[in-house]
Order: C-alpha cells, then sequence, then structure tokens
C-alpha cells in the first residue's frame, strides 16, 4: 500500500516549502533587536562626562563675582569636554541601531557649545547657573536611564 | 495536533499587552518629573531676563540648551518604548516557539 506522500508529492512539496519558511522566519525572529544592543563603555564614558560637569558647575559657582569666573579659565575643560563627546559620537555611531544615543550626544554636544558661548559672555550671578546645572543633570540623567535599559533586565 | 492560530493570537497579544502595560507606568512618573523641572527652568530664565540680570542674546543660548535637554529626556522615552516594543514581540515569539514546540513534540524552535 502506498502512502499518502508518495502518493501526492506535487501537493506535499509546496507545504514543506512554506512550513521551512515560516520556521525560519520565526528562528530567525527569536531574538528581535529594534535598538543597540548595551554599550558599556558609552556607558562608563558618559557617567564620567556627568562627574566632570558637575564639578565644572561647582567650581563655576564658587568662582562667579571674581576673576576666577573667567572663561579664559575653562577652555581647558571645555576643549576636553567637546573632544570627549566627540570620540563617544564617533563610537555611537559605528554601533548598529544606535540613532538614538547619537541623536542624544549631538544634543549634548550643542549644549556644550552653547555653554561655553554663555560663558564667553560671562556669568554676573549664580542664578544663571542653576537653569543651566539643571538642565545638564536632565541630559545626563536621561542619557544614563537609556543606557540602563539597554542592559534588558541584565542588571 | 493541529496548531489554533486563535489562540496563538490572543496569546501573543495579551503577551505584548502585560509588557507594554507595565513599561509605561514606569515610564510616566520619569517623564512628568523631566517636564516639570523643564517648566521651572523655563521660569526661571523669564525671570532672569524680566529682572535684566541676562541679555536677551543669553536668554535665547539659555533657551536653546533647556530644548535640547528635553529633546535628549524625549529620545529616552522613545527609546524605552522601544525597548517595550521590542520586549513584547519577543515575548510574543516566545509564545509562538512554545505552542509550535509542543504541537510538534519536539523543541523545534
Amino acid at each position: 500500500m502506498k502512502s499518502k506522500i508518495s502518493s501526492q508529492p506535487g501537493r506535499i512539496i509546496p507545504i514543506l516549502v512554506l512550513t521551512n519558511i515560516a520556521l525560519l522566519f520565526l528562528t530567525s525572529c527569536s531574538n528581535i533587536r529594534l535598538v543597540s544592543d548595551y554599550d558599556d563603555i558609552t556607558d562608563k564614558k558618559v557617567t564620567e562626562l556627568q562627574d566632570k560637569f558637575a564639578r565644572h558647575f561647582v567650581k563655576l559657582e564658587r568662582a562667579i563675582g571674581t576673576s576666577e569666573a573667567d572663561y579664559s579659565h575653562f577652555i581647558e575643560f571645555y576643549d576636553a569636554a567637546k573632544s570627549e563627546l566627540r570620540t563617544l559620537r564617533v563610537r555611537a555611531n559605528a554601533i548598529d541601531k544606535n540613532t538614538i544615543v547619537t541623536e542624544q550626544l549631538d544634543l549634548l554636544e550643542k549644549n556644550v557649545s552653547d555653554l561655553e558661548e554663555l560663558h564667553k559672555m560671562g556669568f554676573s550671578t549664580t542664578a544663571e547657573i542653576i537653569p543651566l546645572k539643571s538642565a545638564f543633570e536632565l541630559s545626563f540623567t536621561a542619557i544614563i536611564k537609556f543606557q540602563m535599559g539597554l542592559k534588558r533586565g541584565k542588571g | 495536533m493541529e496548531l489554533n492560530t486563535k489562540k496563538i493570537t490572543a496569546d501573543m497579544l495579551n503577551a505584548a499587552k502585560t509588557v507594554l502595560k507595565k513599561h509605561w507606568k514606569e515610564t510616566k512618573p520619569y517623564a512628568e518629573q523631566q517636564f516639570k523641572t523643564f517648566a521651572q527652568n523655563i521660569q526661571l530664565i523669564a525671570s532672569l531676563k524680566l529682572r535684566g540680570e541676562i541679555t536677551e542674546e543669553k536668554a535665547k543660548l539659555h533657551l536653546n540648551i533647556q530644548r535640547n535637554s528635553i529633546q535628549i529626556v524625549l529620545l529616552t522615552i522613545e527609546g524605552l518604548g522601544l525597548l517595550a516594543v521590542e520586549e513584547a514581540i519577543n515575548a510574543a515569539i516566545d509564545v509562538v516557539k512554545g505552542t509550535v514546540n509542543t504541537a510538534i513534540g519536539w523543541n523545534l524552535l
């Protein structure tokens, strides 16, 4: 007695092909990634930068009202911060599906440039530092929060 | 054993719904807090300008910084949302995997 399969070869082949395609799709989809994987170096460097900016604002607040607050005393800080951000941006750009992080770093870079422009004009009151410090804290917290999210529950 | 497509669809939808709900609860308080800080900063800048402590040129730079900062926050919210969707898709695929493996009687997926 012939089996059903051998008696219907024309019908069974398309079914097997479709099943294989479906299984291949499901297997390839078993670990979907819509955004980049967690990058330890980005996380560490952003956290280090956050610390440098926190120190920068403390130093600036203490110096306001004296010549120590002049932009000329902070050129080195701005140069280093911009250089570190550029390096981070290049790294972020090299990571797949990392558009969110690269956009965040672009915006942070713009903020550093605007902060530098403000500093060149001079700070006459500590009240001016409050919204700046807060904006940078907001930015760094957001970037670090997203980095923590990228760990995807891996601790 | 036949695959019950209706049950698979329902299970996938349930898995996705549960994950998305869970993440919205986490995201909402964060978003609320950041928007509140942003509004307070804008108010401070307006006060500095009104009191004549900063020029219009400086006020514009201050506002640029605030606008960029809230954009960074919004990008994080967008990213966390994408991560939630990603988790939902993977949870749904896991449901399909389980059902397919049970249906065929061995771990194919």
